[in-house]
């Protein structure tokens, strides 16, 4: 009996160290700011009267600014239009409609369930440029009419600038953004060799239809691990960012990394959280059965988007717990993870590490205004749905005087 | 005295082996019925069971195009079988696409179908005679006209 006893603790002190040994090797603590008990964070609930046209929320969706409002440009794929919604004056503003009559929209999926028929991601330079990704296949200019004034087939123009892949983006996840003028995308590639690190961010100038590669990669765990981290292979990024510096991430592992293109080097900074895993496992099943897929997302946490909040200088970050996939007879799911977010001062020092009300939100449509972090209520599990008004939860941060 | 022993032991092995062994899928799909929507499945005889996975772009027009012909009362082989559609409430909005009166179809509501784990890859389909399981497959894509040959559905 005493022999067993000893042999369990031996292997789950074996295990334990094994863990925390691939973290220490891949990872970088995070450090406490040495103010945080200076800031303050409170939340507040805003609603913005809906149109019955309008959506009661957005899956894809850009942020832009002018004249000291705030605007949400929001893909609404039944009724086939861009939905503005003025956020400083809570009203619903405009809808433009990506007219039926145009060959390229004529297909779009009203469901919005084939995304090879579905508006990817938004951007938005001012009123009369609207970018939209057209299924990763096109990149459309529009102006406020909505006619196409620019159509850039995508992988047309990798051919020609000599990349052999893909430029996509999607905007829960790699969200186009400007950086130094440019549209950057989610590089990828017909077959991954994990041996040889590829680019995997592009950089297309939508003057000259000329893309380029940025000398960013995986990080490490990455390649060793060949590439075997389930459904959480991916590089992030925000439209939310600082000047002059890239910020991204990945959804595997805890670390957030900035590129600076003028001194051309990659810094790695330490944001583990201080519950739950901070690196992904390697996923040895390579089949197609999606339970073995959810259980290894399930039992790994999500690192999501960093975004920059420019009039705070401070950096924002959510992150879905990992929990046990089997809950007695029943299975877990996604919406079960706890939320948890990080924020950040500019040096990558915590100021603070909240674990959100379960069952509340929607951590993809959370984007920052000069009002603070907004965060839609919509969690599937929400059961709480006002069909009169847009919700949103705004959380704020602030510095005791 | 032994021999009556070995005689009860070997009834009781018999039983325990003859004891219907069913698939982890089978048993999900079973209590997700009887908890979640509260149907007993066994109170049918024959039965067939369409799972729509929650996975985007799973409904295609194929698929859609299979339960309609399955509904179709013309349908020799599907006469008096009891026909169970369960979609995922993100992809709800395909039943505009599947009106028809002689499939029940379910709304999986709050997104229960992953806690039961019956949230499977691809579109399942399951047809069950006297109860028991005797065809499983997945109606996905070129399956689906495999599986509309084997019950001689044109599509």
């Amino acid at each position: 009996m005493f022999r067993s006893v000893l042999g369990f603790i031996l292997l789950f002190n074996i295990l334990a160290s094994c863990t925390n040994s691939r973290e220490s090797k891949y990872l970088i603590n995070s450090k406490e700011a040495s103010n945080s008990d200076e800031y303050i964070l409170s939340i507040d609930s805003i609603r913005i009267p809906r149109k019955p046209e309008f959506n009661l929320a957005y899956f894809t969706y850009s942020i832009y600014s002018k004249n000291n409002v705030d605007y949400l440009f929001g893909y609404n794929a039944s009724s086939g239009t861009i939905d503005i919604i003025d956020l400083t004056n809570r009203v619903s503003y405009k809808q433009l409609h990506l007219s039926r009559d145009t060959a390229v929209f004529k297909q779009l999926d009203k469901q919005d369930l084939d995304k090879g028929k579905s508006i990817t991601d938004i951007s938005v330079i001012n009123f009369d440029s609207i970018l939209l990704n057209y299924s990763n296949r096109k990149l459309l200019i529009l102006d406020t009419g909505m006619v196409i004034k620019k159509n850039i087939d995508l992988n047309l123009t990798a051919y020609q600038s000599g990349i052999l892949g893909m430029p996509i983006s999607y905007g829960h996840s790699f969200k186009w953004l400007f950086f130094n003028g440019e549209l950057l995308f989610n590089q990828m590639y017909p077959n991954n060799d994990w041996n040889l690190k590829k680019p995997i961010i592009s950089s297309l100038n939508i003057t000259t239809d000329k893309l380029n590669p940025l000398p960013i990669v995986y990080s490490e765990y990455l390649y060793q691990t060949k590439g075997k981290a389930g459904f959480l292979t991916s590089v992030l990024t925000s439209e939310f960012q600082s000047k002059d510096l890239l910020t991204y991430s990945f959804l595997y592992e805890s670390n957030i990394y900035q590129y600076n293109p003028k001194s051309a080097t990659i810094t790695a900074y330490g944001a583990t959280t201080s519950k739950g895993k901070n690196l992904v496992d390697s996923m040895e099943y390579q089949g197609d059965d999606l339970k073995m897929w959810d259980k290894h997302n399930i039992e790994n946490t999500q690192f999501l988007n960093v975004m920059y909040d420019k009039y705070r200088n401070l950096y924002y970050r959510f992150s879905l717990r990992n929990i046990p996939y089997k809950n007695g007879k029943y299975f877990s799911s996604t919406i079960d993870k706890p939320l948890t977010l990080m924020v950040f001062n500019e040096k990558f020092e915590v100021i603070k590490e909240i674990d959100m009300p379960p069952y509340v939100y929607a951590p993809s449509t959370s984007f920052i205004t000069k009002e603070g972090l907004f965060i839609s209520p919509t969690n599937q599990k929400n059961s709480y749905v006002d069909p009169n008004h847009l919700r949103f939860h705004i959380i704020k941060l602030t510095k005791k005087i | 005295m032994l021999n009556k022993y070995i005689f009860a032991l070997l009834i009781l092995l018999n039983v325990g082996c003859s004891q219907k062994e069913i698939s982890e899928d089978e048993k999900q799909l079973n209590m997700y019925f009887a908890e979640k929507q509260k149907i007993n499945l066994a109170d049918y005889k024959n039965y067939v069971v369409v799972v729509i996975s929650g996975n985007c772009g799973s409904c295609t027009e194929k698929t859609i195009k299979f339960i309609n012909r399955m509904g179709d009362p013309k349908n020799e082989k599907f006469k008096g079988i009891k026909k169970i559609v369960i979609v995922p409430d993100n992809n709800a909005s395909v039943l505009d696409s599947m009106k028809n009166k002689s499939i029940q179809f379910i709304v999986d509501k709050g997104y229960e179908m992953q806690k039961y784990g019956v949230n499977f890859a691809k579109n399942t389909f399951f047809e069950f005679h006297d109860g028991t399981l005797v065809y499983q497959d997945v109606l996905y894509l070129e399956n689906i006209d495999k599986i509309a040959k084997k019950y001689n559905l044109i599509l």
